[in-house]
C-alpha cells in the first residue's frame, strides 16, 4: 500500500502545488480589491458605495462554481472577445473577484469595529481621511482581520477544487483521476493527509501574525 | 345363585351400555344409556327384593326377571346401534370438515409458492423489486442529455432504457451519475447496469459484466473546417480536447505515452469539450462518433470529422461483475428489441441509419 | 480679540434641541470652565467648536473672524478651505476616553500628527515630543504602548499628543471623568500647569476645585442654554437660577 502512495506522490504534488498557487494569489490579490471595496462601501458618495454594494452582493450571492464556469464559458458565448484564452487566468480572475467580495465584508465590519474615538482624536488632530485610514484606523484593523482572512484563506483552499470543470488540474481533479484509473478509493488518504499539513501549516502562519500583532494588545 | 347371575348381568350390561356410550360424545347416547341402566338398575332391584323375601315366587320372578333382562338387553342392544349411527355420522362430518380443511391449505400453498416464485423472478435480479435501476450521465448528446426543460432526459440511450425496461415488465428509474463515479456505482449497487454510452474495453471487461454491443461506435477527432489536421498524428503540437475518463481521453494519453507530443485537456462533460473548440481555445476534439455527429449536425458548416480509430469500440450495457441472472434478462430484453424493430427504428431516428446496429442483433441472440 | 466666539448656536437633532442660542465669548489666555447636569449640551457645544458635532444654526467666529456659519443644517459661509483646515489645527482637543492610538507606542502617539500634518521633521517631531512628555511627567513611559498605562497616564499623554500641534486652544471635553479618583490629580496638575503658561482653555468637567481654582471664569449650562456665567466665586456662592442652584446644592 506505501508503495502505491509513494507511486502516486509525485502527481498529488503537483496538483498541490496548483492548488496553493491559486490559493495564495486569489488571496493576495483579494485582499487588496477588498479594502478599496470595503472603503467605496463605506462612503457616503453614492456613486461610490452602490457599485461598490451591488458588487458585494453580486459575488457573495451567486455560486463560486458558476462564477467559475460563466467567466470561462459563459463570456466566450455572450461576445468571441470576451474569451480568457488561459483556463488559469481565468480561475485566478474568477476566485479574486469573489474572495475580495467576502473579505470586503471582514474589512468592513473590522473597520467599523473600532472605537469611533479613534476617527474623533484623528479628526481633531487634523489628519485627512487618508491619512486617518492609512495610519490609524487599518492598522488596527489588520490584528482583527487575520483570524477572518486565515479563515478565508483556509476556505479558498478547500474551494480550489472547482478549478476541475475548466479544465485545471489541482489537487482534488488529480485524485479523483488516480482514484477512477486505478479503482481504488484509497488515493484519498494522502490526498487529504495533504490538505491537512497544508492547511496546518498556514494556519500556524496566521497564529504567528495573530501573536506579533497583538503586542500592543 | 339366580340373584348373583342377575347382578353379573346387570354389573355386565351397565359396562357395556357404558362403553357402548364412550365411543360418541352425544350427550343423548348417555342420557338414554344412563337411563336405561337406572330403569334396569331399579327394576331389578326391586325384582330381587321381592323374590328375596319371597321363595315360592323366585322362579316366577326369576322367570319375568329374565324377560325383563331380556327385553332390557334388547333395548340397550337398540341403543347400542343407535349410538353407532350417530358416533358414524359424526365420524363423516369429521372427516367431511378434514377434506375442506386440506383442500383449503393447498390452495393457500399454491398461493405462496406462486407469489414467492413471482416474487423471486423479479428480486432475483434487480436490486428493487419491479425496478430497472439504470446509471447514467446524462450529459452526452446525442445518446443521453436533457431537454431544453433542463429536467426532462432524452437521448438514444434513454429510449433504449425505456424500450428495454418496458419489455421485461419493469418501471424505469434512471439516475443520473457523474462520469467519473459511474462505474463504481454499478459495483457498489447504486443501480442495476449502466446504460450510457459505454464503450467495450478490455480492461472494463475484465472488470466488470458487459453485454453484447446494442450500437457501434468508435473514437473520432472533430477540427474546425478550415484546420489542416488530417490525422490523430497531426495533434503534434497542438491541443486536443477530451471528456475525461471516456475512452477518448484514454487513446490520447495512450499516443502521448508512445510519444505524441500533445496538450490533453480534460473536462467533466463533453459540451464543455466542444465549447472550447468554439471559443478557439483547443484545436481539435476527440470524442465518439455517436457525439460528434450530433454536434456536426448543429454546426456542420463549422466542423469536420477528419479521423476514425480503427479499433471499434462498440457501446455495451454494463452490469456488476457476476451478476448473471440480471445479465440474462436483459439478453433477452435486447434480443427483443432487435427483434421487434425498436433498434432499428431508434438507430434512423438519432442516427439517420441503420448501419450502427447492423450486425449486432445476433450478439444477443435474436434473428 | 476674543479668542472664540459663538453666536446663537442652535442644535437640534431632530425635534430634540439640545443647544438653543448659545453665545459665548473665549478671550485669549482665559480658562473657561463649563458645568451643568448631565444632558445640558456641554459636550456638544465644545465638540462643535472644532466640529466634531456639526450645528444647526449659528456662527462660530475664531480670532474675530467667520469660522462658519449655518442656518438650518446647511452651511452657509465658512472660512476659505486652507484657511479652515488650519483654523482647525489651531484648536486641540483631550476626549474623556482619552482616545490614544493603541498600535503606537506613546512617543509615536505623540509625533503622528505633528509630522504628518504639520509636516515636521522626524527629528524635530521627535524632538518636540520629548520635551512634552517631560511636562507631563512621562519621559520614562516614551516607548511604551498605551495598554500599559494607566489612565491618569495615558490621559497626560493625550494632552501631550494635543499639545505637539502647537494649537492657540486646548478644548477639554470631561478630562478626568473617565479616571479613577486617585489618578484625577496628576492629570489636574497638568491642567493647571498649562494654564498658568496662558494656554487659552474651555473646559467641560465636573471638577469643581479645579474651576475655583484654575477657571477664570465659570459657565453653568442646563437644557442647552447658559444660565449662570461669572468668576467663579460668583456662580458657586450667589447662583442666580433655581437649576444652578439646585446643581450646585447637589454637588458642593
Amino acid at each position: 500500500m506505501l508503495n502505491r502512495i509513494i507511486l502516486w506522490m509525485p502527481q498529488l504534488l503537483k496538483g498541490a502545488r496548483t492548488t496553493i498557487i491559486i490559493t495564495l494569489i486569489s488571496v493576495s490579490i483579494g485582499l487588496v480589491l477588498a479594502v478599496f471595496l470595503a472603503l467605496g462601501k463605506m462612503s457616503k458618495h453614492k456613486i461610490l458605495s452602490a457599485p461598490c454594494s451591488a458588487y458585494i452582493f453580486f459575488f457573495r450571492g451567486t455560486p463560486l462554481l458558476m462564477q467559475i464556469y460563466f467567466i470561462y464559458f459563459g463570456l466566450p458565448q455572450l461576445s468571441p472577445a470576451l474569451t480568457i484564452q488561459s483556463a488559469f487566468v481565468a480561475a485566478l480572475i474568477a476566485y479574486v473577484l469573489n474572495t475580495a467580495a467576502y473579505l470586503a465584508e471582514n474589512i468592513r465590519a473590522g473597520i467599523q469595529s473600532i472605537d469611533k474615538g479613534q476617527f474623533e482624536a484623528s479628526k481633531a488632530l487634523g489628519l485627512t481621511y487618508g491619512q486617518t485610514m492609512r495610519l490609524v484606523i487599518i492598522p488596527q484593523t489588520v490584528r482583527r482581520l487575520i483570524p477572518p482572512v486565515g479563515n478565508e484563506f483556509i476556505m479558498v483552499l478547500k474551494d480550489v477544487s472547482l478549478v476541475a470543470i475548466i479544465g485545471l488540474t489541482d489537487l482534488t481533479k488529480v485524485t479523483r483521476a488516480i482514484s477512477s484509473s486505478s479503482a481504488t478509493a484509497l488515493v484519498y488518504i494522502p490526498a487529504m493527509i495533504l490538505y491537512l499539513i497544508i492547511t496546518a501549516f498556514f494556519t500556524f502562519i496566521f497564529n504567528k501574525l495573530e501573536n506579533k500583532y497583538s503586542v500592543y494588545q | 345363585m339366580k340373584k348373583k347371575l342377575l347382578s353379573v348381568v346387570l354389573a355386565g350390561m351397565m359396562v357395556a351400555a357404558t362403553l357402548s356410550g364412550c365411543g360418541s360424545n352425544t350427550k343423548e347416547t348417555e342420557a338414554v344409556t344412563e337411563a336405561a341402566t337406572e330403569a334396569v338398575t331399579e327394576a331389578a332391584t326391586e325384582e330381587v327384593t321381592e323374590a328375596a323375601t319371597e321363595a315360592e315366587t323366585e322362579e316366577v320372578t326369576e322367570a319375568a326377571t329374565e324377560a325383563e333382562t331380556e327385553e332390557v338387553t334388547e333395548a340397550a342392544e337398540e341403543t347400542e346401534e343407535e349410538t353407532e349411527e350417530v358416533t358414524e355420522a359424526a365420524e363423516e362430518t369429521e372427516e367431511e370438515t378434514e377434506a375442506v380443511t386440506e383442500a383449503a391449505e393447498e390452495t393457500e400453498e399454491e398461493t405462496e409458492a406462486a407469489e414467492t416464485e413471482a416474487a423471486e423472478e423479479v428480486t432475483d435480479y434487480t436490486l428493487k423489486e419491479g425496478v430497472l435501476m439504470v446509471g447514467m450521465e446524462i450529459g452526452y448528446p446525442p445518446m443521453e442529455y436533457f431537454d431544453e426543460d433542463g429536467a426532462t432526459p432524452i437521448g438514444f440511450d434513454v429510449e433504449v432504457a425505456t424500450a428495454l425496461a418496458d419489455v421485461l415488465g419493469l418501471e424505469l428509474e434512471l439516475v443520473d451519475t457523474a462520469w467519473d463515479g459511474i462505474f463504481a456505482g454499478v459495483t457498489t449497487d447504486k443501480y442495476d447496469c449502466i446504460i450510457s454510452s459505454v464503450s467495450y474495453t478490455e480492461d472494463r471487461n475484465d472488470t466488470y459484466l458487459l453485454s453484447s454491443a446494442y450500437v457501434a461506435n468508435a473514437p473520432v477527432i472533430v477540427v474546425p473546417n478550415d484546420s489542416e489536421i488530417a490525422d490523430i498524428m497531426d495533434l503534434e503540437g497542438m491541443s486536443v480536447a477530451v471528456q475525461m475518463e471516456t475512452t477518448a481521453d484514454y487513446l490520447i494519453q495512450e499516443y502521448i505515452e508512445d510519444g505524441l507530443d500533445t496538450d490533453l485537456r480534460q473536462y467533466e462533460k463533453v459540451i464543455n469539450a466542444f465549447d472550447e473548440i468554439k471559443a478557439g481555445r483547443v484545436d481539435a476534439v476527440c470524442t465518439d462518433s455517436v457525439v460528434a455527429s450530433y454536434y456536426l449536425g448543429d454546426d456542420a458548416s463549422d466542423y469536420k470529422t477528419v479521423w476514425q480509430s480503427d479499433e471499434k469500440e462498440p457501446i455495451v450495457i454494463c452490469m456488476k461483475q457476476g451478476n448473471d441472472a440480471l445479465a440474462e434478462m436483459i439478453n433477452e430484453g435486447m434480443a427483443e428489441l432487435f427483434e421487434n424493430g425498436t433498434m432499428a427504428e431508434l438507430a434512423v431516428k438519432y442516427f439517420g441509419t441503420e448501419d450502427v446496429i447492423d450486425g449486432l442483433a445476433e450478439g444477443f441472440g435474436a434473428e | 480679540m476674543s479668542m472664540i466666539r459663538t453666536e446663537n448656536v442652535c442644535k437640534n437633532f431632530g425635534d430634540l434641541k439640545v443647544l438653543k442660542n448659545v453665545n459665548l465669548t473665549v478671550e485669549q489666555g482665559e480658562v473657561v470652565v463649563i458645568i451643568g447636569p448631565s444632558g445640558a449640551g456641554k459636550s456638544t457645544f465644545l465638540r462643535s467648536l472644532n466640529t466634531l458635532e456639526k450645528i444647526t444654526s449659528g456662527k462660530i467666529y475664531i480670532e474675530d473672524e467667520l469660522f462658519y456659519h449655518r442656518e438650518n443644517d446647511t452651511t452657509v459661509s465658512k472660512m476659505e478651505k486652507e484657511k479652515f483646515a488650519n483654523m482647525l489645527l489651531e484648536m486641540g482637543m483631550v476626549f474623556q476616553q482619552f482616545n490614544l492610538f493603541p498600535h503606537l507606542t506613546v512617543l509615536e502617539n505623540v509625533m503622528l500628527a505633528p509630522v504628518n500634518v504639520r509636516k515636521r521633521d522626524k527629528a524635530d517631531a521627535e524632538k518636540t515630543a520629548r520635551e512634552l512628555l517631560e511636562k507631563v511627567g512621562l519621559s520614562d513611559k516614551a516607548d511604551v504602548y498605551p495598554s500599559r498605562l494607566s489612565g491618569g497616564q495615558q490621559q497626560r499623554v493625550a494632552i501631550a499628543r494635543a499639545l505637539a500641534m502647537e494649537p492657540k486652544v486646548m478644548l477639554f471635553d470631561e478630562p478626568t471623568s473617565a479616571l479613577d479618583p486617585e489618578l484625577v490629580g496628576e492629570v489636574l496638575n497638568v491642567m493647571k500647569d498649562l494654564a498658568n503658561q496662558g494656554m487659552t482653555m474651555l473646559c467641560v468637567t465636573h471638577e469643581m476645585g479645579f474651576a475655583r481654582e484654575v477657571a477664570d471664569k465659570v459657565i453653568f449650562m442646563a437644557d442647552g442654554q447658559i444660565l449662570e456665567e461669572g468668576k467663579p466665586e460668583e456662580v458657586f456662592s450667589n447662583p442666580k437660577s433655581p437649576q444652578a442652584q439646585q446643581f450646585l446644592r447637589s454637588v458642593l
